[in-house]
């Protein structure tokens, strides 16, 4: 275990490991441990919440400079200071437990608004990061617009740890809406036409309790005055729409044995809301379903008193049919037993470009080992 | 046999006669992109039609160990697709089918070659359009957009082409033909789309495009706005973001650039102002009123002169085609120019226009300031004549000094218009060798031999092949004496 206080001396440490071929874990906040499969044993866990510093904050530039160790929490107050907000595409539940910046960007964590804002990938303006054998390396800057080189940030969005150890990120801000609108819509099926229409919607969810009915929860965001006339327009559309408070379950995670990460063109949407219907009374299963219209959703397979192996399966099976072009369905979290048992990732578009960036990256397969997508 | 002779005599069986251009003639119409000062004229010139024919070539290429190049319609502005001499130019502008708009679905399917304002065209009936708009888009390619993450005037908003890119058909540099994302928002795995758009061709070729569609606005409003300065414009740009307003678009043109687009196209903007405003708000009606009250006040803190809100598309048009136009106009008042395309913070605009007059002032030449003030993206034009014995070369410096104070700054050397050959000699100032070396690993991983638009981007080439601590042997770049080892 090495908590390193700086990025020199991360690299330093990195840079021994390499040399006594020894495997590297990161840990930041560990609100994502219990995603993708367990991994093997590290031979040194790196806890990165020594780099913690807020490097630059420039609100004027809309532009925020921190350490990976960071915590989301504690950077979106920085952010307040001047008006604005960080990551508004993030999950709620991770970001009270602790989450750190580094850790969001190497997990590339998705929530709700994703619809008028960019998201993640989009926001992360610049990354240092430590290699494999602990060279330092930046890639893009803290500039809003910037095409020099490739844009190793996205790479290392989403990498889980897996390519480089984040060591700072320069985040993209958003000025902070004045206030938000709930309206609630029972049924997906206005889900769709939502996010096309003129009230220019921050997000719309569809959440589908086990064996109940979806219903859909558009937000809009801006100024007051605005708020008000958008959610009113909204209400006067949909049939049985009512304004509402932010849920309970807003921007969280659906809570089961196996999550399910599924992402489908918008236009499928409707079908796959009615597909979980059909699939929960064939296999006598609950399944759970919670995520954004736009086509990221959370699935969550079973509940406490059963062994959700089977079912896991059947889900994967019956969404992957639709064809990749289409959907992705990869398993995001379950207990160790699940994951040996089931094929997890399914076929990846792109997944032998991917192997070779990892093995160029990181020949001996010190980085987080295991962890990433498809065993990588 | 050469070669390329090899090379020819492999794909020319399977190809139509009008796709193979050996012609030295016809050879030397390619020799160049936007940037007319790079020129090499292509060992041969293939005219693609479809993914296998890319695939064919390229497999061909690779086989013999010849470089290729992929060519849009050549609108580049860093010579990202200057030919090579002894490679194959293999140009996209002839797969230009949109080959599915489903606005149900948000999505368009397209060949690399189809112009981007036709995608948005097409789009436009269903309610959608394609929001990437370079000043160049009713020219420029799609598959162009994507080898240089093209913005435009509205990416302040709506994001680069990276973000509006959600599948691809990527022809590897080996040949093979890989399928990368699709239809869905996610897929799952390392962002390869990430890192392809913006790639400028080095890392194979892009056959076909998923593109997002974008929602056309329930309303746009257009604001010309004429300040005495630039300092006094870029203060309201300052107060209009910090305001919590993102506009669509905020640029601004100072006065030199002003007479320039005058006398090219007459769009008759405020007289005798020292910059102008273009911002364009959009979205919600009931914003984009709430908000155009907002940039008008904050306008007039500053001392704005003429405030003019176009009433139509006509008018809107008419303000744009003065912003648009404006590389091209300043042929008007200057016989040569060099376009750059500098990032800066956007808080230090007012310093930084004042170090490009002092900058202008020593090397003796004229600037003209065309920029996307919104996100800092700077275009100063540096005027010359360049039949005037010494006037290039000062341009030049003047060119390179605006660049670096770019980086003094914190910016970046180039905002859209991208690296290419251009300014692959800057980069060693904005990145270390390390940082560079880094990149190149994920260049090793997708075009291990160097073949895939060799020489952009990057001002040396990486060694690919072993890991160094089991190295064997002297990699024959090496031996060449083409390369370094890291």
């Amino acid at each position: 275990m090495a908590r390193p206080e700086s990025v020199e001396e991360l690299s330093e440490i990195v840079g021994r490991a390499h040399r006594e071929s020894r495997t590297i874990a990161v840990y930041g906040g560990g609100t994502a441990l219990d995603d993708h499969p367990p991994g093997h044993t590290p031979g040194l866990l790196i806890d990165i919440g020594g780099l913690n510093q807020v490097i630059e904050h420039s609100p004027g530039d809309l532009v925020l400079v921190a350490g990976a160790g960071a915590t989301i929490a504690d950077l979106n107050a920085v952010a307040e200071t001047g008006d604005q907000e960080l990551l508004p595409d993030f999950p709620a539940d991770r970001t009270d437990s602790g989450s750190t910046l580094g850790g969001a960007i190497a997990t590339r964590s998705v929530g709700p608004r994703r619809i008028g804002r960019l998201p993640l990938r989009e926001v992360v303006l610049g990354v240092t990061v430590v290699l494999a054998d602990g060279t330092i390396a930046k890639a893009g800057g803290k500039v809003v617009k910037n095409v020099a080189g490739y844009d190793l940030s996205k790479l290392m969005t989403g990498s889980w740890g897996t390519l480089g150890i984040i060591a700072s990120a320069a985040l993209r801000l958003y000025p902070k809406p004045q206030t938000q609108g709930y309206v609630e819509i029972p049924g997906a099926e206005a889900a769709l036409e939502a996010i096309g229409s003129q009230v220019a919607p921050a997000a719309v969810e569809i959440d589908r309790s086990p064996g109940g009915q979806a219903s859909t929860v558009v937000m809009v965001e801006g100024l007051e005055e605005s708020v008000t006339s958008r959610t009113e327009s909204i209400v006067n559309t949909y049939p049985g729409a009512q304004r509402c408070v932010e849920p309970s379950w807003w921007a969280r995670r659906a809570q089961a044995p196996v999550t399910i990460r599924a992402s489908v063109s918008p236009a499928l949407v409707p079908q796959l809301v009615g597909e979980i219907a059909r699939l929960e009374d064939t296999i006598g299963y609950p399944i759970q379903l919670r995520g954004s219209a736009m086509g990221v959703f959370d699935l969550g397979i079973g509940d406490l008193d059963s062994d959700p192996t089977i079912a896991t399966r059947v889900v994967l099976e019956h969404l992957r049919s639709w064809g990749q072009k289409q959907l992705s369905a990869t398993v995001l979290c379950a207990p160790a037993s699940v994951w040996g048992e089931v094929d997890a990732w399914g076929e990846i578009p792109g997944f032998g470009l991917m192997r070779t960036v990892k093995d160029q990256f990181d020949p001996d397969g010190l980085l987080s080992p295991g962890r990433g997508i498809g065993g990588l | 046999m050469s070669r390329i002779e090899s090379v020819l005599t492999r794909i020319e069986p399977h190809l139509p006669p009008q796709a193979i251009v050996t012609d030295e003639n016809e050879r030397k119409t390619y020799e160049c992109d936007g940037l007319a000062v790079h020129r090499t004229v292509p060992a041969l010139v293939i005219r693609v039609t479809s993914t296998a024919e890319v695939a064919l070539t390229v497999a061909a290429c690779h086989e013999f160990d010849v470089p290729f190049v992929a060519r849009g319609s050549g609108t580049g502005l860093s010579g990202g697709a200057q030919p090579h001499a002894e490679g194959v130019l293999i140009v996209m502008s002839t797969m230009r089918d949109i080959l599915d708009i489903d606005p149900i679905a948000q999505r368009a399917i397209v060949q690399p070659g189809v112009i981007n304002l036709n995608l948005s065209n097409e789009a436009n009936p269903g309610g959608y359009y394609f929001a990437p708009d370079p000043s160049s888009q009713s020219v420029c390619s799609i598959g162009g957009n994507v080898a240089e993450n093209s913005g435009g005037a509205h990416c302040l908003k709506y994001g680069f082409t990276t973000n509006h890119v959600t599948g691809v058909t990527l022809v590897t540099a080996h040949g093979e033909i890989v399928e990368i994302g699709g239809d869905a928002p996610e897929y799952p795995g390392y962002d390869l789309l990430g890192v392809l758009c913006g790639s400028e061709g080095t890392l194979g070729i892009v056959t076909e495009v998923t593109v997002r569609l974008t929602r056309l606005p329930e309303a746009v409003e257009t604001l010309l706005i004429g300040f005495e300065s630039t300092d006094a414009a870029g203060e309201a740009v300052s107060d209009i973001i910090s305001a919590g307003i993102m506009p669509a678009a905020i640029e601004m043109m100072d006065a030199l650039a002003i007479e320039a687009a005058e006398k090219a196209v007459a769009c008759n903007y405020p007289e005798g102002a020292g910059a102008v405003l273009v911002v364009e708000l959009d979205g919600p009606a009931i914003d984009v009123d709430l908000e155009r009250e907002t940039v008008i006040a904050r306008a007039k803190d500053h001392g704005a002169g003429e405030i003019r809100v176009a009433v139509d598309n006509v008018e809107r048009g008419l303000i744009w085609k003065g912003r648009k136009s404006a590389f091209a106009a300043v042929g008007r008042i200057s016989p040569d120019y060099i376009v750059q395309d500098g990032v800066i913070p956007r808080s230090r605009l007012g310093p930084v226009l004042a170090s490009i007059s002092t900058i202008a002032e020593e090397c003796g030449v004229r600037v003209a300031n065309v920029f996307h003030a919104g996100d800092g993206n700077l275009h100063p034009l540096v005027l010359f004549d360049g039949s005037v014995e010494g006037q290039t070369e000062l341009a030049e410096t003047a060119s390179g000094r605006i660049l670096d104070l770019c980086l003094s700054e914190g910016g970046s050397i180039t905002g859209e218009h991208g690296v290419g050959s251009d300014k692959a000699k800057f980069m060693p100032r904005m990145f270390t060798n390390d940082d560079l070396d880094t990149m190149q690993i994920l260049r090793c991983a997708f075009d291990p031999n160097n073949l895939s638009n060799p020489g952009k981007v990057f001002p040396t080439p990486r060694l690919c092949g072993e890991p160094p601590r089991r190295t064997s042997g002297e990699h024959p770049l090496q031996a060449a004496g083409k390369a370094e080892l890291f």
